[in-house]
């Protein structure tokens, strides 16, 4: 009896390190155009088999190649939610509603808004006592984005902020470019970045796209990871290419990298060693002893 | 009367034959309004779920942990962390934390949780409370499907680490992959 006892009650303590969160929310996105003002909805869904909680918030999109920042402001500012905190038991789902208006007084013909879908389980973790305890509490969101397109005069710019390209890049290891640019203009950019690399033996391309509404700054990496044979000095030329009503004049930047082998460094490194050994003399002692 | 039975019984049967060839099935004729044609319009949808040990209870428990200042892992999969999509479009997919772990005013740095795999190759990244994208255009799954993919933790607890019971809240999330984005000029 003793031993069902323990035995339900470690089934018990290992069953209560699970976890779960489940998020549906439909439609995924909303494009409005050419209007100021709009109505629309998204249903949210739990359909796991925990109650969560869901708070739904209005943000700013700011993107770049790796990360994703939801801000205030901007857009933001032009959503109004209707149910903004609500409980959704198993299987239930609800309605969302909300509004855009687009003040007069905005200047750029692009903007992104969106709605923050957040879900969290209504279960907080309890202190057992003892020692140090770590549990993680599990949440998931879902952003719909509500992009705004609005009339007017089009205007395409795109500024380079900043380049920056490793001075070494040893192999077998990757080097990272960077640069930062800023849409100056008043409509969303797609472009495409390529690095050029001209070295004594060859010549490597390594391109990357992203896209950048107006106001908003974009940092793009592009990795480049050179190859076996691949020594000296490169030349690294940035050529960014844009235009979506019309092509632009491209923006360009030059560098300067430094590709040493890593077999190399290893070559001359056993070569030192090896050159040390033979090099080194050890002195021989012989003791003549008198009888 | 006996002499009229055979008469009244070819009656019978004559009338009967007569009947027979003139009886018409009975149809009901098929009225338009009788037909629907039903339909009904699958919209884009995301569905996403974060699980710890394959079941459901919104916590994950890494347990007692000693503060030795020694990494330790859990290795993402059916009996630890796994992300689920079930959406019908293509995701892109970020994570992030809410803060440092926290046991009242002790804290451990985020820096000190990690998460890696993905089954992209994530390399071992400290969470930060902006998300960072782990996977891009992630799926969509199979008619009626699902995708799953493992993640990994790992925690450092500091030497000298306060007991009690820290906790932090780790959010996955995910939007329409190039959602953001307008469709055409």
């Amino acid at each position: 009896m003793r031993r069902v006892v323990v035995t339900l009650i470690l089934l018990l303590f290992f069953l209560s390190s699970v976890s779960a969160v489940s998020l549906l929310v439909s439609p995924t996105r909303f494009e409005i155009k050419n209007t100021s003002h709009f109505s629309g909805k998204v249903t949210v869904t739990n359909f796991g088999n925990e109650t969560i909680e869901v708070t739904i918030d209005k943000k700013r999109i700011l993107k770049d190649k790796i990360h994703l920042l939801l801000v205030d402001g901007g857009p933001a500012d032009w959503i109004k939610v209707k149910e903004t905190r609500f409980t959704l038991k198993p299987k239930e789902y609800k309605d969302v509603h909300f509004e855009v208006n687009v003040p007069s007084n905005y200047n750029y013909r692009d903007a992104v808004g969106a709605l923050v879908i957040r879900a969290t389980p209504k279960a907080t973790p309890q202190y057992k006592g003892g020692g140090a305890q770590f549990v993680i509490m599990q949440g998931a969101e879902v952003i719909v984005p509500i992009v705004i397109g609005l009339s007017g005069p089009i205007k395409e710019s795109l500024k380079l902020e900043n380049f920056k390209a490793p001075i070494i890049i040893i192999t077998p290891l990757p080097g990272e470019f960077r640069y930062t640019i800023k849409n100056t203009g008043n409509t969303y950019q797609n472009f495409t970045g390529t690095i050029t690399l001209n070295g004594w033996f060859n010549t490597a391309k390594v391109n990357s796209t992203g896209g950048v509404y107006p106001g908003d700054n974009y940092t793009d990496v592009i990795t480049w990871r050179p190859g076996l044979w691949d020594l000296g000095v490169y030349g690294a030329d940035a050529k960014i290419e844009y235009g979506r009503y019309n092509p632009q004049k491209p923006i360009e930047a030059t560098s300067q990298v430094i590709v040493i082998p890593g077999w190399l460094i290893v070559l001359i490194i056993l070569l030192i060693v090896l050159r040390f050994i033979r090099g080194k003399k050890i002195p021989i002692k012989i003791k003549i002893e008198r009888e | 009367m006996k002499d009229f039975l055979p008469i009244l019984l070819l009656a019978g049967i004559i009338m009967l034959i007569v009947g027979m060839a003139y009886d018409q099935p009975v149809n009901a004729e098929v009225s338009p309004s009788a037909t629907q044609t039903l339909q009904a319009n699958v919209t884009e949808t995301i569905a996403i779920t974060a699980t710890w040990n394959g079941q459901e209870n919104g916590t994950i428990n890494l347990g007692d942990l000693p503060a030795d200042n020694v990494e330790k892992k859990w290795e993402g999969g059916d009996t630890a962390e796994q992300v689920h999509s079930y959406s019908n479009v293509a995701i892109d997919l970020y994570v992030k934390a809410s803060g440092n772990l926290a046991n009242g005013t002790n804290t451990i740095p985020l820096s000190n949780l990690k998460y890696a795999d993905y089954d992209a190759s994530v390399g071992k990244t400290s969470f930060t409370t902006a998300y960072t994208k782990v996977l891009e255009e992630w799926g969509p799954p199979e008619h009626l499907g699902s995708l799953t993919v493992p993640v990994d933790f790992y925690l450092t607890v500091p030497l000298a680490a306060r007991p009690g019971l820290y906790t932090t809240t780790i959010f996955h999330a995910a939007v329409q992959a190039g959602g953001e984005a307008p469709t055409s000029p």
